[in-house]
């Protein structure tokens, strides 16, 4: 299932690593993009793991290299990531840097999109508001000339750190 | 439409080039993005989904709103353009905003915003980089996906370096990121943000978005203010529904599995207002309708343009108003009068691509088809589809008299190649069969006299041969008999058929085609028989599917007409029931194959011809680039529109020749009139041949 999540990203232009640690993971985050870097929420073990970065405040998201994110799921068939962005400064954090880092642990990887919908929509209902972001490879346009330009809008990379060994 | 309009489409050498490179890609990514998926069950479901919605669409809204609102929104329920113009605006008012920021919407589109924000003092910016192009050029967008289609990087350096006042070279990723650069300080400085709406899901108040840029998630992020804009028929009960949606969507739309990102917005973040824009325009009359509603269930995929090969050729701001392709033509009487769809209605060619890639399976060619009855008719034609066609002996009177009209027009070998008055400019670049001397029904009378059917316990068959056929192509008939004769049937050809009333049906003349659909139900069905055979795919259509349709308000001919549907079949189809399969090709000299639209998608027949090719005719079949595509002809389109037509001809021809055989097959008369007229116009040597007249050659050995 890894195999096929990781086929699919790919084709659709994210990178993607695998790490048997969150350390080694933490590692690719400062060697792609320097020590301050955006961040929405993260998990207790991942943001200790990142103990050697800044986490810009909101007003500098827009000038930042990066940002790390973490998603709740993951989707083989698509190679689509399942976000949780109810925070708007958060989900700005997301959608302004040209670089996009997001952790991933193998065990969050389903099969495809239906086997979702009890999950996202347990995640639409659990809070008063919320926004959930699927995201599938960098911001794309083919508005001219039909022509496949990554990194319009959006993040101009997307990387997918994949936790395995937990 | 004006003919100056479409004649600069087709001479636009970089439009054509995008929508010809577009069309011929299209096919091999969307099959691709629908691998491992059973796209009919798929889009089963949507349509099942979309169904369900719109019968209960007022109750549906209700819910929609509750949640919405029980999430934190504010829910606008706008009945009319103007209602939806003016809650935006008083939302824009509100916040104190001058400028706003929007994010793609064909909705607002539709209820034209932008003029009215900008002509109340308020600036509004689009975002998506398509919609940002053609709001520059002052222009609408040309597909419903891809708005900008029909602009080059020339025509968008040209727009960019005027707008930001230095020189942009013309250079695509240089040109998206100077939109990316310039683009980027209006969501921090804008107030509020406006975006459309892919899917809004009942039971949690959620709405969604489908996007690949980017900039809908920062319209829906930066500004504290978001106001999204919905049509109503959008609603969906629950998530699973709304997830099928957002399944097919990109799929049919671009070829692609997923876009980029998928927003599912449940209420206004944190600090936040979200106002929800419910467009209804219309639409809870429609959905109550019970022809029309069908094309409430549009996910807006544009697919529909996307595998048009009229579209293909004039792009979007000729095929279709505000909303393009097949279900524009159909929506535009609809949200903007029928004065503005008028025109557009009759660009149609009748070819049926449309329903076949439909991701909620609506009849597209059908719906048109039934608005032409509803709008204004062209004078005239009533008389010449009334009086004329509903008298056998009158009709058939004219179409003999046109035998020595047309006389002064023929070359030397009989075929037409000036025509006078309206026809002759037009149809220059092609020739046409002229009218025959003698027609078939002339010909079956003496056969039958001389050699009285013998049926001998063989299966009877009745030959309903189609006007154009038994005036023009007297020896296709003949072929036809002949070969099923040599199968094994035994042929009568009644002599009292009229014809099947399509041409009228076409041309919105209803109560026409239902006379026809009576009388000839009564004269197939007077005689004892085992088929109905026809070796022209519209008349099988009318047959088969219109004449059960048109009469059944008329429960005893409804009944006859069912019994007689049951009966009829194409010849191809009667041929190879006769086959006993060796599945070794012919040997004999190849041909190449072209299904006619109405055999193909009409009647879902396309293996029978070439098995009786192959097994019958002794040919190997060497198959075409595209056999399916439209040849052009499309009944009277080929002279409404003989431009248009001629361009998809030429498309053929190409396809044909790349081929490198000597022979076309088609089993349509009309395809074979446009496709020989073509090919003798480009001075080919390629024969056009129905299928049967291949059979009968072979058989007759």
């Amino acid at each position: 299932m890894i195999a096929r999540f990781q086929a699919a990203a790919e084709a659709v232009g994210a990178v993607v690593r695998r790490f048997s640690s969150v350390a080694d993971a933490a590692a690719y985050v400062l060697q792609t993009s320097g020590h301050a870097i955006a961040a929405s929420h993260l998990p207790d073990d991942i943001r200790r793991a990142l103990s050697g970065v800044t986490f810009t405040q909101p007003e500098e998201h827009r000038d930042v290299p990066a940002c790390v994110s973490f998603a709740t799921a993951g989707v083989a068939a698509t190679g689509s990531l399942l976000l949780e962005l109810s925070d708007a400064v958060e989900r700005g954090a997301t959608a302004l840097p040209p670089i996009h880092m997001v952790f991933l642990r193998a065990s969050a990887i389903i099969p495809d999109l239906p086997s979702l919908t009890g999950a996202i929509d347990s995640l639409l209902s659990s809070r008063p508001h919320s926004y959930l972001s699927l995201t599938t490879g960098p911001s794309r346009t083919a508005d001219i000339e039909r022509v496949l330009t990554i990194g319009v809008h959006g993040p101009k990379e997307l990387h997918i750190l994949i936790l395995e060994g937990e | 439409m004006s003919k100056k309009i479409i004649r600069q489409k087709i001479h636009d050498s970089f439009l054509r080039t995008a929508l010809k490179n577009f069309a011929a890609q299209y096919p091999v990514a969307r099959a691709r993005a629908f691998e491992g998926d059973d796209f009919e069950s798929l889009r089963d479901r949507v349509s099942a989904i979309r169904d369900n919605a719109l019968r209960d669409l007022p109750d549906l809204v209700e819910r929609f709103r509750e949640s919405a609102e029980a999430a934190g929104a504010t829910v606008h329920l706008c009945t009319s353009p103007e209602e939806a113009r003016r809650a935006i605006l008083g939302i824009v008012r509100e916040k104190g905003a001058e400028f706003v920021v929007k994010s793609k919407s064909m909705t607002s589109e539709e209820i034209r915003l932008n003029p009215y924000l900008e002509k109340a003092g308020v600036r509004s910016l689009e975002t998506d980089l398509g919609e940002w192009i053609i709001q520059l050029a002052g222009e609408r967008p040309s597909h419903m996906v891809m708005p900008a289609i029909h602009k080059n990087r020339q025509e968008v350096a040209d727009l960019f370096s005027r707008e930001i006042g230095r020189d942009c070279p013309p250079d695509i990723p240089s040109l998206v990121e100077t939109a990316r650069e310039t683009l980027r300080e209006s969501f921090f400085t804008a107030r509020v943000g406006i975006s459309g709406t892919n899917v809004a899901v009942a039971d949690s108040g959620a709405i969604g978005l489908v996007t690949n840029e980017g900039n809908a998630r920062l319209v829906t992020t930066l500004p504290e203010t978001h106001i999204a804009l919905i049509g109503i028929e959008k609603i969906v009960p629950s998530l699973a529904e709304a997830l099928d949606i957002i399944s097919i969507l990109p799929k049919n739309a671009t070829g692609q599995k997923i876009t980029s990102y998928v927003s599912l917005i449940r209420g206004p973040s944190e600090g936040h207002e979200l106002h929800i824009v419910l467009l209804d325009n219309g639409r809870r009359q429609l959905a109550a309708d019970p022809r029309f509603r069908e094309a409430m269930k549009c996910v807006k995929c544009g697919a529909c343009a996307n595998v048009c090969p009229v579209y293909e050729i004039v792009g979007g701001h000729v095929f279709g108003h505000i909303y393009v392709g097949g279900i524009g033509l159909v929506l535009t009487p609809f949200f903007h009068g029928t004065e503005n769809a008028r025109d557009i209605l009759g660009l149609c060619i009748g070819c049926r691509r449309c329903n076949e890639v439909c991701a909620a399976k609506i009849d597209i060619e059908g719906l048109i088809l039934d608005l032409r009855e509803r709008g204004a008719k062209i004078p005239g034609q009533k008389a010449l589809f009334g009086t004329l066609m509903r008298n056998r002996t009158l009709f058939h009177g004219a179409l003999r008299a046109a035998y020595l009209a047309q006389k002064p027009f023929q070359g030397r070998d009989g075929r037409i190649r000036h025509l006078p008055l309206v026809l002759g400019g037009d149809t220059g670049n092609r020739s046409l069969p002229p009218i025959a001397e003698r027609p078939y029904r002339d010909i079956a009378r003496d056969r039958e006299k001389v050699a009285p059917e013998d049926q001998g316990g063989r299966e009877r068959v009745l030959f309903f041969s189609g006007c154009l056929a038994d005036f023009v192509f007297p020896e296709m008939c003949r072929d036809t008999v002949e070969s099923l004769e040599c199968l094994g049937y035994s042929v009568h050809f009644p002599r009292e058929q009229l014809c099947c009333g399509i041409p009228a049906r076409y041309s919105g003349e209803v109560g026409i085609a239902r006379d026809m659909a009576r009388l000839n139900t009564e004269i197939l069905m007077k005689e004892q028989a085992d088929f109905v055979v026809t070796i022209c795919p519209t008349c099988t259509m009318s047959l088969k599917h219109d004449f059960p349709n048109l009469l059944e308000g008329e429960p005893e001919h409804h009944a006859r007409s069912l019994e007689l549907a049951a009966k009829v079949f194409n010849f191809a189809e009667l041929a190879a029931r006769k086959v006993v399969k060796s599945g070794i090709p012919g040997d004999g000299e190849p041909v190449t194959y072209h299904d006619a639209c109405h055999l193909r998608r009409g009647c879902g027949v396309f293996r029978e011809p070439r098995t009786v090719l192959e097994e019958i005719a002794d040919r190997k079949v060497v198959e075409m680039e595209g056999p399916d595509t439209c040849c052009g002809f499309g009944g009277s389109y080929a002279f409404k529109f003989p431009e248009i037509s001629y361009e998809i001809l030429k498309k053929k021809m190409d396809a044909i020749a790349g081929t490198g055989v000597g022979t076309v097959a088609v089993d349509c008369p009309g395809c074979k009139m446009q496709i020989e007229g073509g090919l003798e116009g480009i001075k080919s040597r390629v024969r056009v041949e129905h299928t049967a007249t291949l059979a009968a050659e072979r058989l007759r050995e």
